[in-house]
C-alpha cells in the first residue's frame, strides 16, 4: 500500500517534470538558437541554422565586430545604468507609496490608489510626444535621466499595485509593537515591513526590469546620442536597410542576455529565500 | 506602578460608534480585565490607551497627567499582542534590546536589564534564537519579556493567550499572574474568555457595544450582575432566565402560577420582569413540593465531577440545572425543580437593570 502510493507519487512527479521540461525547452529554444548561431559563419547561419558550430563553421566574427565597432562597452554601461537606476527608484518609491496607501488612512486614499493603478492600463508610449516636449524644455534630451524618469513612471503603477497588496498582509500588531518601542515611521517601513515583503519586491523587480532593458522606443526618441545609446539601440547599427549583419546582431543579442540573466538569478533566489515565516502566530 | 484614568472617552470609525463614553479609574498596581464579546471595542480601547489609535473625544491620564497627546513610545506603557508581534529578523535578545536602544540607554544598562528579564522569564537558553525557531508559548514569553525590560508604568495585554493551546494557556496564565504579583505593576488585560478574566482579575470591566456594563470584582459580577447582559455573559453554563407572570411587593409569580416568596426594592413595580437563576441554584426532586416547578428532562450532560440537566418547564421555557453526577436522568423523566431563593435574581426586562431581591419574611402560600 505504502509502496504503491510512493510509486504513484513518483509517477506524478515525473509527469510534472515532463511538462515543466517541455515548457523550458520551448522557452529556451530561441535563446539557444541565438547563442549557437552567434558563433557561426554567415553562410552556416542560413544553411544549417539548427546545427551546432563545427570546426568548419565556427566563427567569432560577430563578437569581434560588436566589440570593435562602435562603443559597445559604453552602450552596455548605459543600459546597465539606466536599468539599474530605474529599478532601484521604482522599488524605493513604489514601496513608499504602497506603504502610505496601505498603512495610513487619509482622505482620498482609495482614489489615489485607483489613480496609481490606472497607469497599468494606459501604455506610457501614448504620451511620447508630450514626454519628448517635456524633456526638450527641461533640457534632459540625450541624458540618462530622461530615460530613467520615464521608466520610473512606467514601472511605478504595477509596483505600487503589487506592493500595496503585500503591505496590507504585514501584521498590524508588528507595526504597533514598533511604534510602542519607539521606532519612527521610516524605521518601521525600512526595518520591519521591507524585509517581510522581500519576495514581492523581487517579483516587482523582475517584472519591471525586462521591459526596461529591452526597450527600444524611448532610447530612440529621447536619448539617441552616441554617449547615451543603450544596447538595444546600439545593436540597430547592424540592421541595414538592404542587408543585415546577422553575425553582429546575434552576437549583440547574446551579450545582451547576460546581465538580465545575472539579475534574474539574483532576484529569483530572493524570491524563494525572502519568506521570513514564524514572526507572527 | 501608576494609576490610569479614562474620562468620557468616545471613538467612532466613520458613522459607527465603537466606544460610547467610557469612564474608568484604574488603581495603581491593579490587574484590570476588560471582558466582552467579540467586536465590543476592547482592543480599540486598549489601542487608544497605547496611543496607537486616536480617540474621537475624551481624555486619558496617568497619575493625573494627560497622555492623550503623547505618541505611543512616550507614554511609558508596554503592550503584549495576541499575535506576539516579535520582530522576525531579530534574535530574542535583539527583540528585547530594541526598545532600550531606541530610548538611548547605555550598553551596560541594556545588558543588565535584558539579562534580568531573561532570567525572570527563563529565556536564558533562547536568547540567540530567532522567533521562527521558538514554540508558541516561548514566543509569548519573549513578548512578555520585551514588555518588562522597559519597566513601564502600565502593561497592556490584548488577548495574549488566545493563540495558545489549552494546556499552555493555563501555564502562561499562571506566569502572568505571578508576574503581576512580583512586579505589582498596573496591568490592563483584554480577553473574551471569562475563565481568564475571573482567575486573573482584581476587577473586571464588562463591555458591550462600546459601553461599560459593570465594573467590579469577579465575585461582584457573578453574585450581583448589574444587568441582564452581565448576568448572561458571566458564568458557564449561562444563567437561566424565566419570565415572571406577576411581581408584587413580597412575592413573585412565575408563568405556570408558582409563587416564590421574595420581595424587591422597586418603588414602582415594572410591567415586565425576568427572573434569573444559575444552574447551581436549582435542585431537582422526584416528588412535587411547594413552589417546585414541574419539568421534563430533555438532555443530560455528564462532565465527570458534575452533571448538567437540561429540562423543559410546563411553560415551554428551558432551564439547565446542575446535579450530582451520581444521579442519572433519562430524557422524558418527570422532575420537579426547586429554585434556591438566595440564588434568585430579578431584572427589569425592559431596561435590563438588576432589582435588589430579598426573601420575604412572611411566606405567601
Ligand atoms: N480601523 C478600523 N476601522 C473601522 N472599524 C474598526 C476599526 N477597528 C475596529 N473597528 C470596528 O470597531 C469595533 C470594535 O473592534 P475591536 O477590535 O475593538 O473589537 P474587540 O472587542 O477587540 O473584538 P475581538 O474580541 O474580536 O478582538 C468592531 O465592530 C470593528 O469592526
Ligand atoms: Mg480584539
Amino acid at each position: 500500500m505504502a509502496i504503491s502510493r510512493a510509486r504513484r507519487n513518483r509517477m506524478a512527479e515525473l509527469g510534472a517534470h515532463a511538462i515543466l521540461l517541455t515548457f523550458a525547452v520551448i522557452a529556451l529554444f530561441p535563446v539557444l538558437l541565438i547563442l549557437i548561431n552567434s558563433l557561426k559563419t554567415k553562410k552556416a547561419i542560413f544553411r544549417q541554422p539548427l546545427e551546432f558550430p563545427t570546426s568548419e563553421t565556427l566563427d567569432l566574427v560577430g563578437y569581434s565586430t560588436v566589440l570593435q565597432q562602435g562603443n559597445f562597452p559604453l552602450y552596455f554601461w548605459n543600459s546597465l545604468f539606466v536599468t539599474g537606476a530605474s529599478l532601484c527608484l521604482i522599488l524605493l518609491f513604489g514601496a513608499m507609496a504602497a506603504f502610505a496607501l496601505s498603512e495610513y488612512k487619509f482622505r482620498g486614499n482609495r482614489l489615489m490608489g485607483l489613480y496609481m493603478a490606472l497607469g497599468i492600463m494606459i501604455p506610457i508610449r501614448l504620451g511620447t510626444v508630450g514626454i519628448l516636449r517635456l524633456m526638450v524644455t527641461t533640457d534632459l534630451v540625450n541624458t540618462h535621466w530622461a530615460l530613467i524618469l520615464v521608466y520610473i513612471a512606467q514601472g511605478l503603477p504595477l509596483a505600487i499595485f503589487i506592493l500595496s497588496e503585500f503591505m496590507s498582509t504585514v501584521s498590524s500588531d508588528l507595526k504597533s509593537a514598533g511604534r510602542i518601542d519607539g521606532l519612527s515611521e521610516y524605521s518601521i517601513f525600512l526595518r520591519l515591513v521591507l524585509p517581510l515583503i522581500r519576495p514581492a519586491m523581487a517579483t516587482v523587480a523582475v517584472f519591471s526590469m525586462i521591459p526596461i532593458w529591452n526597450d527600444l522606443w524611448f532610447p530612440l526618441v529621447l536619448a539617441p546620442a552616441e554617449h547615451t545609446k543603450t544596447l538595444t539601440l546600439g545593436a540597430q547599427v547592424f540592421v541595414g536597410q538592404y542587408s543585415n549583419n546577422w553575425n553582429a546582431i546575434l552576437a549583440a543579442m547574446a551579450l545582451a542576455v547576460i546581465p538580465v540573466l545575472i539579475l534574474y538569478t539574483l532576484f529569483s533566489r530572493q524570491l524563494i529565500r525572502g519568506l521570513t515565516s514564524g514572526a507572527v502566530k | 506602578m501608576a494609576n490610569l484614568k479614562i474620562s468620557s472617552l468616545y471613538k467612532s470609525f466613520g458613522a459607527e460608534n465603537v466606544l460610547d463614553g467610557i469612564n474608568l479609574d484604574i488603581q495603581s498596581g491593579e490587574f484590570l480585565v476588560l471582558l466582552g464579546p467579540s467586536g465590543c471595542g476592547k482592543s480599540t480601547l486598549l489601542r487608544i490607551m497605547a496611543g496607537l489609535e486616536d480617540e474621537s473625544a475624551g481624555d486619558i491620564a496617568i497619575e493625573g497627567k494627560s497622555i492623550a497627546h503623547l505618541p505611543p513610545s512616550k507614554r511609558e506603557i508596554a503592550m503584549v499582542f495576541q499575535t506576539y508581534a516579535l520582530y522576525p529578523h531579530l534574535s530574542v535578545r535583539g527583540n528585547m534590546e530594541l526598545v532600550l536602544k531606541q530610548a538611548g540607554y547605555s550598553k551596560a544598562e541594556i545588558k543588565d536589564r535584558v539579562a534580568e528579564s531573561a532570567r525572570a522569564l527563563e529565556l536564558d537558553a533562547l536568547m540567540d534564537r530567532k522567533p521562527s525557531q521558538l514554540s508558541g508559548g516561548q514566543r509569548q514569553r519573549v513578548a512578555i519579556g520585551r514588555a518588562i525590560v522597559r519597566d513601564p508604568k502600565i502593561f497592556l495585554f490584548d488577548e495574549p493567550l488566545s493563540n495558545l493551546d489549552a494546556a499552555l494557556r493555563g501555564q502562561v496564565r499562571l506566569e502572568i499572574a505571578r508576574l503581576h504579583q512580583r512586579l505589582s505593576a498596573t496591568m490592563v488585560y483584554v480577553t473574551h474568555d471569562q475563565v481568564e478574566a475571573m482567575t486573573l482579575a482584581d476587577r473586571i470591566v464588562v463591555l458591550n457595544d462600546g459601553e461599560v456594563q459593570q465594573v467590579g470584582t469577579p465575585r461582584d459580577l457573578y453574585e450581583r450582575p448589574a444587568n441582564l447582559f452581565v448576568a448572561s455573559f458571566i458564568g458557564s453554563p449561562n444563567m437561566n432566565f424565566l419570565q415572571l407572570e406577576k411581581l408584587s411587593e413580597n412575592s413573585a409569580q412565575l408563568k405556570d402560577g408558582t409563587l416564590l416568596p421574595i420581595s424587591n426594592d422597586a418603588s414602582v413595580i415594572p410591567a415586565n420582569v425576568t427572573l434569573g437563576i444559575r444552574p447551581s441554584h436549582g435542585i431537582l426532586h422526584d416528588e412535587a413540593g411547594e413552589s417546585y416547578l414541574r419539568a421534563e428532562v430533555l438532555l443530560e450532560e455528564y462532565l465527570g465531577d458534575t452533571t448538567y440537566v437540561h429540562v423543559e418547564l410546563e411553560t415551554g421555557e428551558q432551564m439547565v440545572v446542575r446535579e450530582d453526577p451520581e444521579i442519572t436522568r433519562r430524557t422524558g423523566d418527570l422532575v420537579y425543580v426547586e429554585l434556591t431563593l438566595s440564588g434568585v435574581h430579578l431584572f427589569n426586562a425592559d431596561t435590563g437593570k438588576r432589582m435588589v431581591v430579598s426573601i420575604s419574611e412572611q411566606e405567601t402560600a
